[in-house]
């Protein structure tokens, strides 16, 4: 794919934008290539992923309003105090959970143990799993092998939800 | 890096990186810039400048570079205000973190 071809399915991409805004994210592309040269045309494409994931990530943006954006940076920055996006926090952990078989194995003994333990309190305590500061951290590798499958949106955690829902319609 | 970077805090870099050059900056360079500091995809800044334009925090202009016209971006008076402001809430914030993690070294 050539810059060219990259910036003219990124356009055919975008109908749905105003006309201004899809001028402007072109342009800014455009230059973007331009700047970075043309022997590292290459790099950038594959750097951006694909020009639908490009498309994907302007219009994500423009759909979103402040309190969208205020609820996602307070979602990775503060964790588990945020109760907004609980559903696709508890998604995130789930994918996360399938390559760390171990931490599933540690929370099964840890409620076998207090199943035998006449204060059922910790084990009925449901909110233990769920807990997504907990487990996020403790699954932290693997969570970051799905950033790197991702890797346009890498950086840009605070997407995280969105990421989930994207991967799901590839 | 482990650590997340809220949208806030990639305002608060951007902000910052365009501020340190008075005559303007564009989009590749400011992006190699944050490139420095965090782990951001070249796909990312765009809807982050463009936003931070809409909210009169970064002003652009187009000026000839090359054969062609290049966009650059300042950051405004509000923009410094709002530069200012995530700098005073990042300042808190690390003390405090440090606080707690004094001793682990």
């Amino acid at each position: 794919m050539t810059k060219l071809e990259f910036l003219k399915e990124l356009e055919s991409l975008l109908p749905d934008i105003p006309l201004e805004e899809r001028e402007e994210a072109l342009q800014y592309y455009n230059g973007y290539f331009e700047d970075a040269g043309e022997d590292n045309e290459e790099v950038i494409m594959k750097e951006l992923g694909s020009p639908s994931k490009v498309a994907a990530i302007i219009k994500a943006d423009l759909n979103s309003n402040a309190t969208d954006r205020e609820s996602r940076g307070y979602f990775t920055e503060k964790g588990y105090q945020d109760t907004i996006y609980k559903e696709e926090k508890y998604e995130i952990i789930g994918t996360a959970n399938k390559g760390t078989t171990n931490q599933e194995e540690t929370y099964h003994t840890n409620k076998a143990d207090s199943a035998k333990n006449p204060n059922e309190s910790f084990s009925s305590n449901g909110s233990y799993n769920t807990n997504g500061g907990y487990n996020t951290n403790g699954s932290q590798n693997a969570n970051r092998a799905n950033d790197t499958n991702n890797a346009g949106y890498t950086n840009g955690t605070q997407y995280s939800y969105k990421n989930t829902q994207q991967s799901k319609n590839n | 890096m482990v650590f997340n970077t809220g949208s806030a805090l990639l305002d608060a870099i951007v902000l910052a990186v365009v501020s340190k050059e008075p005559e303007g900056t564009y989009g590749y360079k400011i992006t190699q810039d944050v490139r420095q500091a965090i782990e951001v995809s070249e796909s990312t800044l765009y809807p982050v400048l463009r936003r931070l334009q809409k909210e009169d925090c970064l002003e652009v202009y187009d000026l000839e570079f090359g054969g062609r016209n290049r966009r650059y971006y300042k950051i405004t008076d509000k923009g410094m205000v709002q530069l200012k402001f995530y700098y005073d809430e990042w300042e808190s914030y690390f003390k405090k973190i440090n606080i707690i993690f004094e001793g682990v070294k």
